[in-house]
């Protein structure tokens, strides 16, 4: 028999190298679990809980403070904090608010509303502190509720506003504005969030 | 008088544009929870599912998302704006999808640096907690207030994401690999040097060779002196 000399020893020693390496890959692939790359987990238990929420038209449109001509103010009436029917007894009538969070009768849970807001600026960088911007809510609404007495500060994290509200039901808003002396002019704007989230459960 | 009935179309056109505008920002959302928590293992790509529906009388734009510390964990997220037709009742909820991939959270005992790693799962099983959303997206034909706040709204319910822990021994596949290619390296060396003289070339050496072992073969073995045969 011929003994393999030079270069066909290294090419005969390198190949049954590689051979063996390729063993070894495929053995360890099936001996290692875990590796998998794409799992789609689709739900198939029974369903817990559903609920929609929606806004009252003049919530949706935002909530407008008006024209400040002079300075300072303090708790300034949103535009459509008294241009709502009234759902409960007060006087005069028609002078509730028309800004209100729905639970839709499509719901088999009770929600609890969540608010939060970013602070009022101008595009050029003035700010009306967030602190200034406050809200109370109520499940009835007349001219005195939500009253102003109980006036809330709206953060920047969210907070229960209107909890426990039954599917079909609605949470009445109201909201004001103090503007501080030396706020200079401009058009101030910012964006308040509402979040439903299943009752009980923390913002 | 034709002027004049021109231009009172237009003026409903307008007035109709304006209603419709302000219509479609009163819009609703509602959510359908399907899974409380899910299981994923590491590195793996994971698809979170909710329902999503509108009972309300307008279309509206959702996105699905997750808050943290669900979405601090996540290295890929995954989520497409969907339009939800009014009057989608819970029965007829469209399903969303959130999609991300789980990275390595798992303590690993590794040899040489991030490779060669083995993974034992004595830790304990790790749990994020967090919230899955639903939040409308404002059309772009919705009005917007000049001064004052603008509204969104949400809906969430609470999710969590436990990640699978896959115990396994060291994984050498890396260094099988390089020692694989690194073969291949010689090999391929080996035949390109072999092969890129001309065969004639070659055929001299090999000849030269051959001489050479004749050569080395001949003094190796000691000169006998022919035996002569008696008559």
């Amino acid at each position: 028999m011929k003994r393999l000399e030079g270069e066909n020893l290294v090419v005969a020693v390198f190949g049954t190298v590689f051979l063996l390496s390729l063993i070894m890959i495929f053995s360890q692939g099936s001996s290692i679990t875990g590796h998998v790359t794409v799992s789609n987990t689709t739900s198939n238990v029974t369903i817990q809980v559903y609920f929609a929420i929606d806004m009252s038209t003049n919530l949706s449109n935002g909530i407008e403070f008006g024209t400040i001509s002079t300075l300072p103010v303090t708790s300034q009436n949103a535009t459509d904090n008294h241009n709502g029917v009234n759902t409960t007894v007060g006087s005069p009538a028609n002078s509730s608010t028309s800004m209100w969070m729905n639970v839709s009768t499509d719901s088999n849970a009770d929600v609890d509303f969540c608010i939060l807001a970013t602070t009022l600026n101008t595009s050029s960088g003035d700010y009306i502190g967030l602190g200034n911007e406050t809200y109370y809510n109520s499940s009835q609404t007349n001219h005195s509720l939500p009253a102003i007495g109980s006036e809330t500060s709206i953060t920047s994290s969210y907070v229960k506003a209107g909890p426990d509200v039954v599917a079909g039901n609605e949470v009445y808003y109201r909201f004001w504005l103090d503007v501080p002396a030396a706020t200079p002019t401009g058009t101030y704007n910012n964006t308040v969030s509402f979040k439903g989230i299943s009752a009980g459960g923390s913002c | 008088m034709k002027k004049g009935v021109i231009s009172l179309f237009v003026m409903f056109l307008v007035f109709g544009l304006i209603v419709l505008n302000i219509s479609g920002v009163e819009a609703g959302i509602g959510i359908k929870k399907y899974k409380e928590s899910m299981l994923v293992g590491e590195g793996e790509k994971g698809c979170v599912v909710v329902g999503a529906y509108n009972p309300f009388s307008t279309d509206t734009n959702v996105i699905i998302g997750v808050t943290d510390p669900i979405k601090d964990v996540l290295v890929l997220q995954e989520a497409k704006t969907k339009l939800l037709p009014a009057g989608t009742s819970s029965d007829e909820a469209i399903n969303m999808e959130f999609c991300f991939k789980v990275p390595t959270v798992y303590e690993r005992d590794c040899k040489v640096g991030s490779f060669l790693c083995a993974v034992s799962c004595n830790e304990e099983q790790k749990v994020y907690d967090g919230e899955i959303y639903l939040r409308t997206v404002p059309l772009e034909t919705s009005a917007g207030g000049i001064g004052g706040s603008s509204t969104s709204m949400s809906v969430s319910q609470d999710m969590k994401v436990r990640v699978r822990c896959d115990p396994h021994p060291t994984d050498y596949t890396l260094l099988y690999v390089l020692i694989a290619l690194i073969s291949l390296l010689v090999i391929g060396i080996v035949i390109f040097r072999k092969y890129r003289k001309p065969k004639s070339e070659r055929i001299k050496e090999k000849m030269q060779e051959l001489k050479k072992e004749m050569k080395s073969v001949r003094k190796a073995s000691p000169k006998k002196k022919p035996v002569r045969k008696k008559k």
